[in-house]
């Protein structure tokens, strides 16, 4: 079970490998896996690029919480995470996920559920650079004093 | 009593700062107080910042009624957007 941050291009197939090197030998029959990719829009606005920050301390701390929590939710030999911070141009990968089991529904169920809670629970934040305007942070109210933003779906 | 406590800021707290980074000295006894202390401007909107915002201290989650200690590193966390 592990989370990773990187700020170069992730590299699926390093990904995979250290996916299959925490899973114990010969006892995987499904991997699934999930890349989140760099659109060019959002909420109808073109996109040309996008920034994440991250908490990196807090990050990591419950990046691994939330593998090891796929680990007693489902029947997985293995989860893994990677993050990507900095900036990225459209269609560079922004998260990797895998998660590897002996059979393929624990598969599937446990790649869905670990991405829902990065999203939602990790200390990372997503900057959007728009074609027609500044760009903004995902996800935060709107709140008087603080910069503009815009909900994620 | 007065504390001093080190923040780190990211995503709209750190536009809202206009830094990455402070120290402060203050008489904030939670995460709340220190929030209305930095983020006054905010209040009229947000009055609640528990009802959309985190809050770390010293690299963990915490509550916004926990107690504050001289040295301490907080972080407040916007909605993340990960993913």
């Amino acid at each position: 079970m592990s989370f990773a941050l990187s700020d170069v291009s992730l590299d699926a197939t390093a990904c995979r490998a250290a996916l299959l090197a925490a899973a114990p030998s010969g006892a995987s029959g499904g991997i699934v896996t999930f890349e989140g990719v760099v659109r060019d829009h959002a909420d109808g606005r073109a996109v040309q690029a996008l920034e994440y920050h991250a908490y990196a301390a807090l990050a990591r701390r419950e990046g691994a919480r939330i593998t090891g929590e796929a680990q007693d939710r489902f029947r997985v030999e293995a989860v893994h995470v990677v993050h990507r911070t900095g900036h990225l141009s459209l269609g560079e990968t922004a998260v990797w996920v895998g998660a590897a089991a002996a059979h393929r529904d624990a598969a599937f169920e446990a790649c869905r559920w670990t991405l829902d809670a990065v999203k939602a629970r990790v200390p990372i934040w997503k900057r959007e650079h728009y074609a027609d305007g500044p760009a903004e942070w995902v996800g935060a109210p709107e709140v008087e004093g603080l910069a503009s933003h815009r909900s994620d779906p | 009593m007065t504390k001093r406590l080190h923040l780190a800021h990211f995503s709209v707290f750190r536009d809202a700062r206009g830094r990455d980074a402070e120290s402060v000295e203050t008489h904030a006894e939670t995460p709340r107080d220190l929030f209305d202390e930095l983020f006054s401007s905010a209040r009229g909107v947000a009055p609640s910042p528990q009802t959309w915002a985190r809050v770390a201290i010293n690299d963990d989650l915490a509550a916004w009624d926990a107690l504050l200690s001289d040295g301490d590193t907080v972080v407040f966390l916007a909605p993340s957007a990960g993913g």
